[in-house]
């Protein structure tokens, strides 16, 4: 189902309506077990292409069940090997090819997300933090939460059983409007910024590919164009995705996490990942990360040794992470530049406090223009290692970045950091001199003023689709 | 454990850990408010906390921890 059909629309009004019929949790449970059903339905021309999806629920469940019955290390082990195996085998990975495949189409969207849910499940029944005995009915419902389903965000089922079905839901007039607005903001950085930011990126980015190409200076200055708009399109497309989802779930008694904070506002690449993709940032923090720097520090535990084996985390934490996003090796590549970046924020960190001194070196971080020349490097690393997630393929991944060489790609770099650097600084001076009219902000709380907003939204939204004649898909929903 | 003993040994060992013995921490303290508090050196913080109280975390208490005063009641609950 596009959240852009009518059908979706038609789909979410049902859901709400028939979720508020009754307060039964019992009723409502089965509501949303439901509208998960229907929901993947949605994607099905033939109940075959289901099987592998119930197949990896059926597998991850009975782990769980395991689990519960013996809370040992070879349990969860012997589990997260299987789970995995079946992961790598379903999503079809490139290098591994030799494994074979099922002999017939079948479902994979939702099955990268719905690894993360069971893989927290099961360390975390081991650890002892999940007490609570999970039903079959409730597993289905939280791995398969039609809101998170696609792309999450990823929740944790202590979170989610809090509120499953038995929360109470007072839909009074301040969390309806907070609702919709929080969709229609949604629907336009998806439906307007998004695609337009696709419509622009989709015309201009076959000049890089072509064989016989541009001169070298157009072609730096159309892969930074190109690569900015990606990254445009990618923040609004997704981050719209996470609204319209999380507007949705006030509706239905459900509080998901935020999965963005403002990212393009961090002062560093380190805090770049506190502001992206929270949600699996922090699954990857709190599973992967954590216990592999614990294992690494019990090795070797000299302190002088720390910020190296944060790098070593790094690299394979974000190599993994790199790898999930995708079945080719441009994602690994992907993976090792993101690990790159935040092994030399740690380094460069490290250095400075060495150099400066703690204090010193706060104060440094605190001046104006570091914090943009920062600001604009970190915006223009993720801009450009993005690369690998619109060239995908090797060959030509390889051919652009020959073309552009050495001097290419850090003359890009240069002009990404300081545009974004400058735009960043202008529009911060602004908005800290642009005082709004007291009658003006008097108005701005007022009931005509918050509806037309609204409407405004709406009409714009109507006007965009119209224009570009194109209803844009989920970019994440690939991965 | 009484609660003044899980502070006085825990500020030993926040001391040890970022090096500083003049660091003091009430129940409110931060990331933040340490210099050098960061991801990297939380792991080696829990290591010496879990090392000095004889107590182990899960990965959700290790990532889960607001400020100090969590920290000091979790271990109250588990020593």
């Amino acid at each position: 189902m596009s959240l852009t059909s009518p059908l979706f629309f038609a789909f979410l009004a049902a859901v709400v309506v028939a979720f508020h019929i009754s307060e039964s949790v019992a009723y409502r449970r089965f509501v949303l077990g439901a509208a998960n059903a229907i929901f993947i339905a949605s994607y099905l021309s033939d109940v075959t292409q289901v099987l592998p999806l119930a197949a990896f629920l059926a597998l991850g469940y009975v782990c769980v069940s395991a689990l519960y019955l013996r809370q040992s290390i070879l349990v969860l082990a012997a589990g997260v090997v299987a789970i995995l195996c079946c992961y790598v085998f379903l999503k079809r990975f490139s290098f591994f090819e030799g494994l074979g495949q099922l002999p017939f189409p079948y479902l994979t969207v939702g099955l990268s997300y719905i690894l993360f849910r069971i893989l927290h499940i099961m360390v975390d029944v081991r650890s002892g933090d999940l007490v609570e005995r999970i039903g079959p009915l409730a597993f289905f419902r939280f791995t398969c939460n039609f809101l998170c389903f696609v792309s999450g965000p990823i929740q944790r089922y202590q979170d989610f059983s809090a509120m499953d079905g038995k929360a109470a839901v007072q839909l009074d007039q301040s969390v309806v409007y907070a609702a919709f607005s929080r969709i229609a903001t949604g629907y336009v950085k998806f439906v307007i910024i998004a695609a337009t930011a696709d419509y622009a990126f989709t015309f201009l980015s076959p000049h890089l590919l072509q064989p016989t190409g541009l001169p070298f200076l157009k072609l730096c200055a159309v892969y930074a164009t190109v690569a900015s708009l990606y990254t445009v399109y990618l923040y609004f497309n997704f981050s719209g995705y996470m609204d319209i989802v999380i507007g949705i779930g006030t509706l239905l008694g459900q509080q998901l996490p935020e999965n963005f904070d403002k990212p393009f506002s961090a002062r560093s690449f380190l805090e770049f990942w506190q502001r992206w993709h929270m949600t699996l940032s922090q699954w990857f923090k709190l599973y992967l990360f954590n216990p592999l720097v614990m294992l690494l520090m019990t090795w070797l535990p000299s302190p002088a040794l720390t910020s190296y084996l944060g790098v070593l985390a790094f690299f394979i934490t974000f190599g993994v992470m790199g790898v999930w996003h995708g079945t080719t090796a441009v994602f690994v590549i992907y993976g090792l530049l993101m690990g790159a970046g935040a092994s030399i924020n740690k380094l460069w960190q490290v250095a400075c406090t060495g150099r400066l001194g703690k204090k010193r070196y706060r104060a440094l971080t605190e001046s104006t223009a570091y914090i943009y020349v920062a600001r604009g490097l970190t915006v223009a690393y993720f801009v450009l290692a993005l690369t690998c997630l619109w060239v995908p393929e090797l060959p030509q991944f390889t051919h652009l970045f020959a073309r552009l060489g050495v001097a290419g790609v850090v003359g890009t770099f240069i002009v990404v950091a300081a545009a974004f650097s400058m735009a960043a600084l202008s529009l911060d001076f602004f908005q800290a001199r642009l005082r709004i009219p007291i009658t003006l902000s008097a108005l701005q709380g007022g009931e005509i003023t918050k509806n037309l907003h609204l409407a405004g939204k709406m009409m714009a939204i109507v006007a965009v689709a119209t224009l570009l004649h194109k209803a844009p898909d989920f970019v994440y929903k690939a991965f | 454990m009484e609660k003044a003993e899980v502070y006085s040994k825990l500020t030993a060992v926040f001391q040890d850990v970022f090096d500083e013995d003049d660091l003091t921490l009430t129940p409110h303290t931060t990331a933040d408010d340490v210099d050098g508090w960061d991801s990297l050196s939380h792991i080696r913080l829990v290591l010496a906390v879990s090392k000095a109280f004889g107590v182990k975390f899960s990965a959700s208490e290790i990532g889960g921890l607001k400020n100090v005063g969590e920290f000091a009641d979790l271990i109250e609950k588990k020593a």
